[in-house]
């Protein structure tokens, strides 16, 4: 097996070495890359001061000859809506535009305990709320490949940071695809990790069962390590399972001869021809590698993009109820109580914040609870029974991550028609599984990527799929040509 | 179960007064046409005949509870940084009654 040399080097994290250059250094060309790029609008926040701080203390600790973390020196780029001590968390909301946590999330706290560097924050959809960074208060951010196209969502900004070279890693939340739509759209690899695998302590929820913050980064090995060090149990988090997370860079690397994949038939369906053409070229690969490969087929996966919104939406309606105005916004409203409440998200939230938080308190209300959220909650059990059978025989499962190309900012105007651009992804939130995207060429210049599905707590057979597919063809070169 | 189901304006007003949100009279039209094309779809479900229990968590896991031992808290500044309004050691709301 070819090995392909990740964006910093082997080493780093094999020998947990530290990377040869300056940190401080580091970080000053990380800040003249993202003014460079910032036309793209990936980033909500850049924290130079503390950026800078954290590189100092780095340089002092090495300099000293204390112990480096596994992250030490790497440049980290976090979604806006994952709480980050003393830095603005904004949710690309205009009702979060002033928020400063008062704590990190336990990932933050992970990342900064392993001598991480938080660079910034990123543009995302508002409250993660989209699938295109074009819901942010704040502005679209801009596809990586062309400018005039979305750059996926709702982890845009991460994903672009990661596209443009600004960073090595970053951090995406995933409640029907955020993480892994946006890793397609800007040709780098996204890991949706098992529900409960990673510590959702610290991130503003959006549909709690659902949410799950994973792992971007522009090759495999770095999206494995950074899955390492966010995952394991957390009593603030009692979601979270407390099984040990493996080694999962050595895992990686462990070859993927002999894997069983199913191609899920469905997911071709009613797509373009040149998209599924260049997913199943990259799943030729796979299976020249050794894995076998046979199509199966999953006809109620259709039902699952209809029944993922109504529960996203009934869990948007209840976790949205606590912004009030009263305890986080920081903003002064005149006027009583209710009228306060109703000026604050009525000027606060954006369109489709509203949109979902109506739909959700109108499908949750008596006399259409049964008919709605019950039996969305039927579908999921079986979407979770289906895929379980599924894995009796299959190591992964495949489909594209994304049905069509990276669309032009602003084309896509009406509601429903947005929220069928997650056909492909939502049904792996319901069942809680984890999915990778893995970039797998392009169509007219712009990239197509191949989702892998993996059975509850297997993130493994996916990093190693994903890696053996890069060993043979080198995909982290496609940013830089294209 | 049977049967589509419409939004009227009415509804739209009563439902967005749940949420806390006030409509000008566009964004009742828009989202009343919205809201019932998005519902056309989740009818899908609607007419569903599932023979199964309704899954609300994927993770099996039994509560859990933590121990009855006093931890960190966040201090009675930290609390209030964020705070709409405040008065020393209290929020503000504006007046709940009358």
């Amino acid at each position: 097996m070819v090995c392909v040399r990740t964006s910093f080097g082997v080493n780093s994290f094999l020998k947990q070495a530290l990377d040869p250059a300056d940190p401080v250094e580091k970080v000053y060309r990380a800040l003249e890359k993202i003014e460079e790029t910032r036309g793209l609008n990936a980033f909500i926040t850049v924290d130079k001061d503390g950026a800078l701080r954290s590189a100092e203390e780095l340089k002092h600790k090495i300099r000293t000859g204390g112990k480096t973390g596994r992250l030490a020196g790497l440049l980290v780029a976090v979604k806006d809506n994952i709480s980050t001590r003393g830095l603005r968390t904004t949710c690309a909301s205009r009702m979060l535009e002033n928020y400063v946590p008062v704590y990190d999330a336990t990932v933050v706290e992970k990342i900064k305990m392993e001598d991480g560097i938080i660079i910034g924050k990123t543009n995302m959809d508002e409250f993660a709320m989209g699938s295109s960074t074009e819901t942010s208060f704040f502005g679209p951010t801009r596809n990586f490949f062309d400018h005039s196209r979305v750059s996926g969502g709702s982890s845009g900004g991460s994903a672009v940071s990661l596209a443009t070279g600004a960073v090595e890693l970053a951090l995406g939340s995933d409640t029907g695809g955020s993480i892994r739509n946006p890793a397609a759209f800007n040709s780098v690899v996204g890991l949706k990790p098992t529900y409960g695998r990673v510590s959702r302590y610290g991130l503003i929820a959006y549909a709690s069962s659902l949410d799950q913050i994973g792992p971007m980064a522009r090759d495999t090995l770095s999206t494995a390590l950074l899955l390492q060090v966010i995952s394991g149990g957390d009593p603030r988090d009692l979601t979270t399972s407390s099984r040990e997370p493996p080694n999962y860079v050595e895992e990686a690397m462990g070859g993927a001869r002999g894997l069983r994949i199913g191609i899920i038939k469905e997911g071709f369906m009613n797509i373009d021809e040149k998209i599924s053409a260049k997913v199943y070229d990259a799943i030729g690969v796979l299976e020249k590698i050794g894995c076998s490969v046979e199509e199966v087929s999953f006809p109620f996966l259709k039902y699952s993009l209809p029944a993922y919104y109504i529960i996203a939406m009934a869990e948007c309606s209840s976790n949205l109820a606590r912004f009030d105005g009263i305890r986080y916004g920081g903003k002064r409203v005149e006027g009583k109580w209710e009228e306060r409440i109703v000026k604050t998200r009525t000027e606060g939230f954006g369109e489709e914040v509203k949109r979902r938080i109506f739909l959700g308190t109108f499908v949750l209300s008596a006399g259409y609870k049964e008919d709605f959220y019950m039996k969305a909650c039927r579908v999921r059990r079986k979407i979770h029974d289906d895929f379980k059978l599924l894995f009796r025989d299959f190591d992964a499962l495949a489909t594209p991550t994304m049905p069509v190309l990276p669309w032009r900012i602003g084309e896509i105007v009406s509601p429903l028609e947005m929220y069928m651009m997650d056909f492909e992804t939502v049904a792996v939130n319901l069942a809680g599984l984890p999915a990778v995207s893995v970039p797998a060429g392009f169509v007219e210049s712009l990239p197509v990527s191949l989702q892998l599905i993996g059975n509850h707590f297997d993130e493994t057979t996916l990093l190693k799929l994903s890696y053996a597919y890069e060993c043979e063809t080198g995909f982290t070169r496609w940013l830089k040509t294209g | 179960m049977s049967g589509k189901v419409v939004v009227s304006k009415e509804e739209v007003l009563h439902y967005a007064k749940l949420c806390r949100i006030s409509l000008s009279d566009a964004d009742v039209e828009r989202l009343q046409k919205d809201v019932n094309e998005i519902l056309e779809y989740f009818n899908t479900v609607r007419s569903l005949q599932l023979d199964v229990e309704p899954m609300a968590y994927v993770t099996g896991f039994t509560e859990t509870l933590r121990g009855d031992e006093p931890a960190e808290t966040l201090s009675e500044d930290d609390v209030l940084k964020n705070a709409g309004e405040k008065d020393e050691k209290w929020f503000v709301s504006g007046q709940v009654l009358g």
